[in-house]
């Protein structure tokens, strides 16, 4: 008889998320999924809203990204009434994502994934606590690294929390030379905590790697934004999708996605899951830092080049291995850290002509920005009142769902039940799902929140084991 | 003597008041001095047992959250509803102005409902407080890093812990000149989306700008950043006293500021008035067809 797994809360990701592996009738695991267990229904409370309010209530869909989610929106937002904002309106929104970015990357990276090996495994709890016991000094880094982002964020973006300076036709205010002042120079102070994270994140890539060869064997197909000619870019561009293969298929404006990206609905969780519409319903992709450093043609900055390069030699060209999310990740901090210094020396970041004006009217408005896990789509309709009449939202663990499945299926292919919930295929599962930095907030906006859990299921639903808590 | 044992429960929300506690950086090291972090999302251990300390954050949205609070609450001493979802429903709130059949059909597509494997949604989006006593509330999305502290230290201690009363207003530093003085005129001939202003006056009062703020009917504390920032309230802090009705004391507020006209038909009275708060409102809530009794 054959049954279902189903492993409970995975923990420190963020979100509430369930691990379904399905047992066949020679008692092996032949198949798994990530499932997503919450839903907030955001597109539904998005209609008859304000338009221009949307960068100020999507940005609660995701407590970690806020700043993407305001960004995309206010993007989205600007399309629809067909405006183009001041140059350091623009300047100062990438800032303001970039810094996001910082302080989401750091927290991933040290408290979220890292306790997993940064400390080793003879060293307490994996977790925040096991790093600050073990490794002091590396968590006041980690610490110092967020710090630099957020207190970015609050001083662009008005608060850290769910920030509200972007709106539609530019920026709320300016940025004063006196804050210019003391972000560059946090931002010089921290540049080298960067680069650290940049070089224990290759190490311990490379490590894992060498471990656990089993994540590298579900190629997929890449896709992430590119600025002109294929160069890294996270605030704006075409989308870009590369095959397993390595060669670029397909680029795109973001606001024809509906032709290059189609959704369905899957049985058992509340994410949905999108796919090439060139491969059909089968034609997933990956999303998120791993993807993008392999598109990428050209990084920002000299340190940032060099790591793609190394990067490039060691792992090939596209990476498939998701434990390569690591090092990819502290790759993408270098080149924000980059990217911001090279923004906050340009004179105009202190520049008064931050917005136009914008006058209400109907409209199609869609955008695409890379939120720290991936491309995030935002989409928007309004009548000439300014009421929403159309909300579709594409975010970035909704893009991984299929290789978080994948994730979860080579960790555990072909074991027995009893075999597939013992701790070491526990634990090389979770690596798999962390390595995505899977937000569940976003992925449901919809939803939130992932510990997650394992059930087994046979072929006619039954829950036969579980595991975790839930 | 063994430190208070502090537990940290996600319900129903975008993880936003860990992020802003989070954000007390380096302190965030005194907080672990301070306490035993027995159970988080962020930490290895799940023991939600014998707690003096658990911070809920999130609403009570599908049948796991009602599981998890009752609970959250069973083990521990004191219960902080941490945010404004926990403390008052918050933006998830605007679900229950839609049955779940409707929500499904417009994110899934008609008739794709979600399988049964799947945690069920509780017909509305509900605060702590309609299912458990709660002793310390902290409204705010997010509420201030500070604010959080200063609550989880007085827990700590056991000391009381409560809000101000007064409204955002009172820390706001924008000037109000029309709105004090009686007048036969509105303060504006319109209500504008702030994208619609020909400039922002970083130093006036929104509402006589013309621009629905609702620091008038919101509750103080949160040191009134959005209107520094040069943006208005949009009230996530919730009303000033649970019992009044943020929305429709707005629209109070203003009958005699802006044409009521304007405000019914070139805004969004539910979506602004009432976007943290619905859940403790008066607006009826959306209920699904035939009711399936699991309320």
């Amino acid at each position: 008889m054959s049954e279902t797994i189903r492993l409970p809360k995975v923990k420190r990701i963020e979100g509430h998320g369930r691990v379904s592996l399905f047992v066949g009738d020679d008692g092996k695991v032949h198949d798994a999924h990530f499932d997503i267990l919450e839903f907030r229904g955001f597109e539904k409370m998005l209609l008859d809203r304000m338009v221009w309010e949307m960068p100020l209530i999507t940005s609660r869909i995701c407590g970690v990204c806020p700043v993407s989610h305001h960004l995309a929106a206010v993007k989205a937002v600007d399309a629809l009434h067909g405006v183009e904002i001041p140059r350091p309106a623009k300047m100062l929104r990438e800032l303001l994502h970039l810094g996001g970015l910082s302080q989401d990357h750091a927290l991933h990276f040290f408290f979220l994934a890292g306790p997993d090996f940064l400390t080793g495994d003879g060293a307490g709890t994996r977790d925040i606590l096991g790093v600050v016991a073990a490794a002091p000094e590396l968590a006041l880094k980690a610490i110092g690294l967020r710090k630099v982002g957020q207190n970015m964020v609050a001083t662009i973006g008005g608060r850290a929390s769910h920030p509200v300076t972007a709106i539609p036709g530019g920026m709320s205010k300016s940025l004063s030379a006196e804050d210019r002042d003391e972000i560059a120079a946090a931002l010089a102070a921290s540049m080298d905590d960067a680069l650290m994270a940049a070089e224990l994140a290759r190490d311990c890539t490379l490590r894992l790697i060498e471990e656990h060869p089993e994540h590298g064997t579900a190629p997929m197909p890449q896709m992430g934004i590119t600025g002109p000619d294929g160069a890294f870019d996270l605030y704006d561009g075409a989308i870009t999708v590369m095959g397993a293969d390595g060669n670029v298929r397909e680029r795109f404006a973001p606001k024809n996605y509906r032709d290059h990206i189609g959704e369905t609905v899957l049985p058992n969780s509340y994410a949905k899951a999108p796919y090439l519409a060139a491969m059909g319903p089968q034609g997933f992709y990956r999303v998120g830092p791993l993807a993008r450093i392999n598109i990428a043609e050209s990084m920002p900055g000299a340190h940032s080049s060099a790591m793609l390069e190394e990067f490039r030699a060691k792992l090939g060209r596209p990476a498939h291995n998701v434990l390569a999310y690591h090092w990819a990740r502290m790759i993408e901090l270098v080149a924000s850290y980059e990217r911001m210094n090279e923004l906050i020396a340009d004179p105009e970041i202190i520049s008064t002509d931050v917005r136009v004006k914008v006058e209400r009217e109907a409209g199609v408005g869609i955008a695409a920005i890379e939120a720290p896990r991936g491309t995030l789509i935002h989409h928007y309709e309004a009548d000439g009142v300014g009421r929403v009449t159309y909300a579709n939202l594409v975010v970035a663990t909704t893009h991984n769902t299929p290789s978080l499945d994948a994730a979860v299926r080579v960790a555990v292919s072909g074991m027995t039940a009893e075999e597939a919930v013992g701790e070491s295929a526990v634990r090389a599962m979770e690596l798999g799902i962390r390595a995505h930095d899977p937000c569940l907030s976003c992925a449901t906006h919809e939803i939130g929140r992932m510990p997650f859990v394992v059930e087994v299921v046979s072929p006619t639903g039954e829950v036969l084991a579980t595991k975790g808590a839930s | 003597m063994s430190k208070p044992r502090l537990g940290h429960v996600v319900l129903g929300g975008c993880e936003g008041c860990y992020v802003s506690l989070l954000d007390a950086h380096e302190r965030i090291l005194d907080v672990l001095d301070m306490v035993d972090i027995v159970a988080s999302p962020l930490v290895a251990k799940d023991d939600l047992t014998d707690l003096d300390i658990v911070l809920v954050e999130g609403a009570v949205t599908n049948e796991h959250d009602e599981v998890a609070l009752l609970a959250a609450r069973r083990a521990a001493k004191v219960l902080v509803a941490m945010g404004s979802c926990a403390a008052v429903g918050g933006i998830g709130g605007l679900r229950n102005l839609y049955t779940r059949s409707e929500v499904f059909d417009s994110v899934y597509g008609e008739g794709n409902t979600p399988s049964e494997a799947l945690p069920l949604l509780t017909t509305q989006v509900r605060p702590l407080s309609d299912y458990v006593p709660v002793d310390i509330a902290i409204p705010g999305c997010a509420p201030k890093t500070d604010t959080l502290l200063s609550a989880i230290v007085a827990a700590v201690n056991g000391e009381a812990w409560s809000l101000p009363r007064r409204n955002m207003c009172d820390e706001c530093h924008r000037e109000k000149k029309m709105l004090l003085q009686h007048s036969a005129e509105f303060v504006s001939d319109a209500v504008y989306g702030i994208m619609e202003l020909d400039r922002i006056d970083p130093n006036q009062c929104f509402i006589e700008q013309g621009v629905i703020c609702m620091g008038p009917m919101t509750r103080e504390g949160c040191g009134a950043r959005c209107t520094a920032a040069n943006v208005p309230c949009r009230g996530c802090q919730g009303p000033s006293r649970p019992e009044f009705e943020q929305g429709g004391k707005m629209v109070d507020a203003l009958a005699a500021l802006l044409p009521a006209g304007a405000i019914m038909y070139l805004d969004d009275l539910i979506g602004t008035g009432y976007r943290f708060s619905l859940p403790i409102s008066i607006i009826p809530a959306a209920l699904d067809e035939g009711g399936d009794g699991d309320e």
